[in-house]
């Protein structure tokens, strides 16, 4: 392929530090969890007998996927943290192959490449070829790593594979849709909204019941599934990587094939003509931030109720039968909050990780207001009788207020199901009070993220560390028995988590003014600063 | 009438260690052209920003319409328009959607010139913004600008990407602009569209107006090139102001400075010159003679 060479260098040089970041993080995060197999899973029988009980929550197959061999330290981590590895590996994957490619053409930068010799596909290649490779070092690395701390080499190098392969069906899931969208934002939105988090979704509601033959038939068309119905350290498969490998293989035939087909800079279909005229609604900052953002508003807010109201399904199989288990519900703690009920425990688990998740829509939405400015909108926007009060709350308001209102209404339909089948509704109002309980979280990360926006925007990746911080706390740190304090060191850690904490309305409100106190400066340098133009 | 629609003094702005405008003065009075001319990075871009309150000057002040371009930005815009240098369009909105948010936003514009300017200008509103050509955006931005009646525009190469015809129909309206009294305030690169247009031209180079006044004052500054068959060289080479002397098969050429020009006519025709040509200096070696400096390119690159 002429020209893959320098288009692959190009690739190169632009995503080293992305990967490099996202290959470090997530390929520690098994081996992490390996070492510390022995602390949170006790010796002899009572800890065989935890296990068998934990991995017969649904709630905790929801969340992890199903588990084949928990007695030794590789096939607990697997099941702990692989899948939900694997598909960050596929977040990974997909941001990666989509900013390689779409998003360079997107800015022009695609045409100087085509503009030289160089043949039409190589700017693809380039992006695919650089993610592969990326999957298969984190892969490789993984394996390494688990090769020095657990005893199974067939294992380790199981795991790495399931981690890689995953990995790599996303390159060819974000190649796919970076055709498909002549927009960069748009193929994310679908690689990871809509077909990532689509499967983790289906692959936790195929999970989560007790297994049944036709359900254990479902998994098998589960991708987010097959790293583990590999068997990782309980006896392994390997014919199973065939399907995320043909995957991958026929994901990524179909994007060369669909970049064939389309003209540099289009998506695949020509671009539709629109109205000669703007609507009456389509006006000045708050119109103009609405248009631009009603379809993700629109998608957010499917895709939180959707997956609430499927994990309130999940709520009734929860058996209270594992009251009284106190190793079980120390685990739950750990990834929940402090509860005798294990019921409660679900949902507050639920809520923490939706809170985490609507969040990610808050950032994403208040992004805008710097792209925007990088793109030279907020100059033209700004040079009208628009003030930067009103330009700056059109995109902070809905940033603010989308991820809280989305977190009441998860807490609202989270126990719909349960409420029905027990006939009480007041447990819709417990579960919708502790969601309103986290929002001030919800307030002090943006608030962060106004305040990079109005004095250092360029650091603006700052709030997706925070997001990746308390992921992580809540995912990975748990499982370390870490001091109390560094549990809690996230947005959400200080918060009560209710019913079963008592209110603390201290924590509560001093989030709250932090938070709002940290949007009041944000606007106040936003006003003070110089907007760049492009 | 008399007041100055644009005044700046000793306007400096800095980014980080880069001093883009070095203590810049210049003055537009209403209902003036003001051609803005400089190599690139001069700080013309940088000049308009601060004068739209988008960037806060480091020293001197800037008074736009009577106003502070930044403690009044958003009352002051409702009188101006703006057209960026490089437009970039929202990617799904369409051209007449960008034109009515940019006119809405700036208080409202006029529909029937909107109208009339989409068909002098051959634009089709209903594209996307990511399909336009460069050139069919900056029709969008030109449009959005110029549909509303404002007092002021600042345009920034607002040509730049049109091709010839649609340069003509920005060149008509400005002249119809400036019937209106509008103050345009036009960076631009094209020297026959700031010759037709502008009353009044600055020249700006590393952050400082090296040179203003209108097209004929500049002229004036510069030597006159002229050309002629003398039979007797000695009456001319001994005059002040005559430079590059140069005698080729029978012709003579050579530069004269502007206030040398009554005695070196005199001494042509004492000479019995014949053929003599005389030709002011163009706009090109004007202008030439300001951005040929590499080394201050260099450093505000």
């Amino acid at each position: 392929m002429t020209g893959f060479g320098a288009a692959f260098h190009l690739a190169f040089r632009r995503s080293r530090m992305f990967y490099l970041w996202w290959v470090i993080s997530l390929s520690a995060i098994l081996p992490l969890t390996v070492t510390k197999y022995h602390d949170l899973v006790p010796a002899g029988q009572s800890g065989q007998l935890v296990l068998a009980q934990l991995s017969g929550n649904p709630t905790m197959r929801a969340l992890l996927g199903p588990a084949f061999e928990l007695g030794n330290a590789g096939g607990f981590t697997f099941w702990r943290v692989g899948t939900f590895t694997a598909a960050a590996v596929g977040m990974m994957a997909a941001l990666g192959v989509i900013r390689a490619t779409r998003a360079e053409e997107e800015e022009g930068r695609v045409e100087l490449v085509r503009a030289g010799a160089v043949s039409p596909a190589a700017p693809l290649a380039a992006g695919v070829a650089l993610g592969l490779i990326a999957c298969l070092v984190l892969g490789l690395l993984s394996a390494l790593m688990m090769l020095a701390g657990t005893s199974g080499v067939a294992g380790a190098f199981a795991t790495g594979l399931g981690l890689a392969l995953t990995g790599t069906m996303f390159v060819g899931v974000g190649a796919v849709w970076a055709q498909v969208f002549p927009s960069a934002r748009t193929a994310r939105v679908w690689s990871l909204g809509i077909v990532l988090g689509g499967l983790y979704l289906a692959r936790a509601m195929v999970d989560a019941p007790a297994s049944t033959p036709t359900l254990d038939a479902w998994r098998w068309a589960m991708p987010l599934d097959w790293a583990a119905l590999a068997r990782p350290y309980a006896s392994e498969r390997w014919w199973v990587f065939l399907l995320p490998l043909g995957l991958t293989v026929v994901l990524v035939g179909l994007a060369f094939w669909l970049e064939s087909l389309r003209d540099v800079g289009a998506g695949l279909r020509a671009a539709s003509s629109g109205a000669a005229t703007a609507s009456p609604s389509l006006s000045g900052a708050v119109g103009l931030s609405w248009r631009l953002s009603r379809v993700s508003v629109v998608g957010w807010t499917v895709g939180i109720i959707v997956t609430a109201v499927s994990m309130g399904a999940l709520s009734t199989m929860v058996d209270s039968a594992f009251t009284g288990q106190p190793q079980i519900l120390d685990m739950l703690r750990k990834l929940g909050g402090g509860t005798q009920v294990i019921r409660d425990a679900f949902f507050s688990a639920m809520l923490s990780i939706i809170a985490t998740i609507v969040t990610i829509a808050g950032i994403m939405f208040l992004s805008r207001l710097r792209s925007e400015e990088n793109d030279g909108h907020s100059e033209v926007m700004l040079s009208t009788s628009t003030t930067r009060w009103t330009y700056a709350l059109s995109m902070l308001a809905p940033a603010v207020l989308l991820p809280v209102a989305l977190l009441v209404a998860t807490g609202a339909s989270l126990p719909m199901m349960q409420a029905m089948q027990d006939g009480s509704a007041a447990v819709i109002g417990t579960i919708t009070n502790a969601s309103l309980v986290l929002a001030p979280g919800i307030v002090l990360v943006m608030g962060f993220a106004m305040l990079l926006v109005g004095w250092r925007p360029r650091w603006y990746g700052l709030a997706w560390v925070v997001i990746g911080w308390s992921i992580f706390v809540s995912w990975i740190l748990a499982l370390f028995n870490p001091p109390d304090w560094l549990l809690r060191l996230q947005p959400w850690g200080f918060l009560p988590k209710l019913p079963s904490d008592p209110m603390r309305w201290g924590a509560l409100s001093l989030e709250l003014v932090l938070g709002m106190g940290m949007i009041a400066l944000g606007l106040i340098g936003y006003r003070r600063r110089d907007i760049a133009g492009r | 009438m008399s007041t100055n629609a644009i005044e700046i003094s000793g306007l400096v702005k800095r980014f980080g260690s880069t001093v883009a405008l070095d203590g810049l003065t210049m003055n537009v009075p209403t209902g003036q052209v003001h051609g803005f001319l400089g190599p690139n990075g001069a700080g013309k871009s940088t000049t308009i920003r601060v004068l739209l309150g988008l960037l806060r000057a480091d020293a001197g002040t800037a008074r736009l319409l009577g106003g502070d371009p930044w403690h009044d930005a958003a009352s002051l815009h409702r009188r101006l328009a703006y057209v960026p240098g490089d437009v970039n369009l929202w990617p799904n909105l369409t051209g007449g959607e960008a034109i009515d948010v940019i006119g809405r936003a700036r208080g409202g514009l006029d529909k029937a010139k909107r109208a009339m300017l989409i068909e002098r200008f051959d634009l089709d509103p209903k594209k996307k913004g990511r399909a336009y050509s460069k050139g069919n955006r900056q029709k969008v931005a030109l449009i959005a600008a110029l549909a509303s009646d404002v007092e002021l525009l600042l345009l920034d190469e607002p040509t730049s990407g049109l091709d010839p015809l649609m340069e003509k129909v920005f060149s008509d309206i400005i002249v119809s602009e400036r019937k209106e009294n509008t103050t345009v305030l036009l960076s631009s690169h094209i020297l026959s569209e700031v010759e037709r247009l502008c009353d009044h031209v600055s020249i700006i180079r590393e952050g400082k107006v090296v040179e203003t006044g209108t097209l004929d004052q500049l002229r004036h500054l510069h030597r006159t090139r002229l050309s002629a068959t003398i039979g007797d060289l000695s009456i001319l080479s001994r005059l002040d102001g005559v430079h590059q002397l140069v005698t080729e098969n029978g012709r003579t050429t050579f530069e004269a400075d502007d206030d040398a020009m009554p005695p070196v006519l005199a001494a042509l025709a004492r000479a019995g010159a014949t053929g003599v040509t005389a030709t002011p200096p163009s706009l090109e070696e004007l202008f030439l003679s300001h951005y040929d400096t590499r080394a201050s390119e260099k450093a505000l690159a």
